[in-house]
């Protein structure tokens, strides 16, 4: 396991170092999700309505958590430029000064640090549920015109985006959490996937650095292919009840 | 800006860091660690200092009532004291320790000692008490029939000796344990688990070396975590207090609303204060009704609202407007129909030589083959993506949240 983390890390490492030296080479496929991150946050704008993020269920020791919060930088640059308010759920009171943290940052970084005075971040309760109840009851009073969804969920997966549904909010969600894509397929407009999710802030930033990460990833994938394929290979030709006379077999007409 | 982004990085790799050797480096010192098979163990002895009376020797051997229970002074989340267990190894000359042995049943007393229910003769030492086995409260005198236990109170360690293992073999090595050693059972499978000497069994297979404190270490690490997480809850309420404030003095429709709020939070503190004392009391019994009473109920409302939600989302989702809208439709109404008797009675007919045909088994293969590689594969990019945004946020190259442009 160690052997293999560790090649896997050096693949990440390898094509951040590649990308570093030839930037022009890095290709992403578009990810409709993400691409329709700023036409959901210039629908807000045309509306004059709020945009609406949340950054899941966990705190920022969960690595979905921490994916979400490169999306929050993206959304919260996009919000600032086009000067539309955000409002930010969680149910974490960790997360309070740490979102509040990374939206400054973004709003400086484009030269809008009055926008955090616009902007607030509102920590509902510790209860999953309530969270997203107090989550929908917002995109309903203060027309959000947005939503976005990132991170980790659980249950309450439907009844953030249900309740967004129900407001008549655009939704995009992203999760890894597979058991319930489904629910956020079958309730939002776009849904980021698994692993689309974690390539969020780099396909974002396009910076060369980060989109190279994203290139050892699926190089990363390839390895893990690979050894699939030789583990089905192996399996059939020498594997328990197809002994080594599966290669007779084959050759015995 | 560039200061606070620098201490950022720093103490981001410093962590990660941390938790990569912890991950990485082996719970005994390579290169000078042993392994072998273990033949006999020599129990670890130990002996206690109370005042001015002469040590009490102990020796950790056996699995009865009779080995000494090493504890340490503590105190509870209410801030009261209390005595948790620990371990030789967390112990050295000179620590402050209460030793318990027991609890025993007494057969007889006679002469200033008592003999067990097992025959056992003890006599207290100087230092030395009967305490309730039960309790823990001290007794003046031991009483038949009675089940106590003999402590010795707040104690400095005088001597330590961690003891030796004799490894299986032609030469029967003799290992001495140090005080820095750690002796980790090893598993076919999985990493190995650390064992206490006298908890060894003849043909264990063991590696004994000095200790590498990494894994000592990742719970106080953690407890950093705990620290935060605690002064978060702090912010959240302050945060809270703030807004629903805002809407008290600013009046909107619906400011009533925030009323509520600070009379839950009034509630909730009471309610806190209840919640560590002893269940069935009258001092907890207003915590019990708001947690038990309102608060699990108001949980299982919400948790009810789901089933409406799936429904209408459902409803949208399975409209075919797509041909994959139409394959995730008809798929779903075969696993459906299959996990039901009515999808037995409809494709029953078929007789056994068309089984595979039948709805069940269609909707086990639908769950078991096609399903499984699907999930398969998002677990393989699920791990590759956690790797590379671990690697980004060790490396600070997440400039969104580490403070960069």
């Amino acid at each position: 396991m160690l052997l293999l983390m560790l090649v896997l890390s050096t693949l990440v490492l390898w094509k951040i170092a590649q990308a570093k030296l030839h930037p022009e080479k890095v290709y992403i496929r578009k990810i409709q999700g993400l691409a329709a991150i700023d036409e959901a946050i210039g629908r807000a704008a045309e509306l004059g309505k709020p945009v609406l993020f949340n950054a899941g269920i966990e705190d920022f020791t969960n690595i979905q958590s921490l994916a979400a919060l490169g999306v929050l930088g993206h959304v919260a640059k996009k919000c600032a430029v086009f000067g539309t308010e955000m409002i930010l759920t969680t149910n974490k009171p960790i997360m309070v000064p740490i979102c509040e943290d990374v939206m400054r940052t973004a709003f400086e970084s484009v030269g809008h640090p009055e926008m955090m005075n616009r902007c607030s971040v509102q920590f509902i309760s510790t209860a999953n549920d309530l969270t997203a109840l107090g989550t929908a009851a917002i995109m309903k009073d203060r027309n959000v015109a947005s939503a976005f969804l990132f991170g980790s969920y659980d249950y309450t997966s439907l009844l953030y985006s249900e309740g967004g549904q129900l407001a008549g909010c655009m939704q995009i969600a992203g999760t890894g959490d597979y058991y319930q894509i489904p629910f956020f397929i079958a309730s939002c407009d776009y849904v980021v996937m698994v692993e689309e999710l974690f390539a969020c802030s780099s396909y974002l930033s396009r910076e060369p650095v980060m989109l190279g990460s994203v290139a050892g990833q699926d190089y990363g994938k390839l390895v893990l292919l690979s050894l699939i394929a030789m583990g089905v290979i192996t399996s059939t030709l020498f594997g328990q009840g197809n002994p080594i006379n599966g290669f007779e077999r084959l050759f015995t007409f | 800006m560039k200061s606070r982004r620098a201490i950022t990085v720093g103490l981001t790799f410093v962590a990660g860091l941390y938790f990569i050797l912890d991950f990485i480096v082996p719970p005994t010192l390579p290169g000078v660690s042993v392994r072998g098979v273990v033949s006999t163990t020599t129990p670890a002895t130990f002996s206690v200092k109370s005042g001015a009376f002469p040590p009490i020797p102990y020796e950790m051997a056996g699995q009865g009532a009779l080995r000494p229970q090493i504890l340490l002074a503590q105190r509870d989340i209410l801030g009261a004291p209390k005595l948790t267990t620990a371990t030789l190894r967390q112990v050295g000359v000179g620590s402050i320790v209460t030793v318990r042995l027991g609890p025993i049943t007494i057969r007889t007393v006679s002469n200033g000692g008592v003999t067990t229910t097992e025959g056992k003769r003890l006599t207290l030492f100087q230092g030395q008490k009967w305490v309730d086995g039960t309790s823990n409260l001290p007794v003046a005198e031991p009483i038949v029939g009675h089940s106590l236990s003999i402590e010795q109170t707040g104690g400095k360690v005088a001597t330590l000796d961690p003891g030796e293992v004799k490894f299986a073999g032609p030469e029967l090595r003799t290992v001495h344990l140090k005080s820095n050693s750690i002796v980790i059972k090893l598993a076919r499978h999985g990493n190995g688990t650390e064992m206490q000497l006298d908890d060894l069994k003849t043909g264990d297979t063991v590696q004994i070396g000095p200790n590498t404190y990494f894994a000592d270490n990742r719970d106080t690490a953690a407890q950093f975590n705990l620290v935060i997480t605690t002064m978060a809850f702090g912010i959240g309420l302050l945060s809270l207090g703030m807004y629903h404030s805002k809407i008290l003095i600013k009046r909107p429709s619906g400011w009533y609303l925030s009323v509520f709020f600070f009379v839950s939070v009034g509630l909730g503190f009471l309610a806190g204060l209840g919640k560590y004392q002893d269940p069935g009391t009258t001092s907890r019994a207003f915590s019990d009704f708001i947690v038990l009473r309102v608060i699990a109920s108001v949980t299982s409302a919400i948790f009810s609202l789901l089933a409406f939600y799936m429904a209408s989302a459902a409803y949208r989702a399975f409209r075919v407007r797509t041909w994959e809208a139409a394959l995730m439709m008809g798929s779903a109404v075969i696993v459906m129909l299959g996990q039901t008797p009515f999808g037995s009675y409809l494709t029953s007919w078929m007789g056994e030589r068309y089984s595979d045909f039948w709805l069940p088994n269609i909707a086990g293969w639908i769950l078991r083959v096609p399903n499984t590689a699907v999930f398969r594969g998002l677990i393989f990019g699920l791990m590759m993506g956690a790797i590379a945004t671990a690697l980004r946020y060790w490396l600070s190259m997440e400039r969104a949240v580490s403070g960069g442009d």
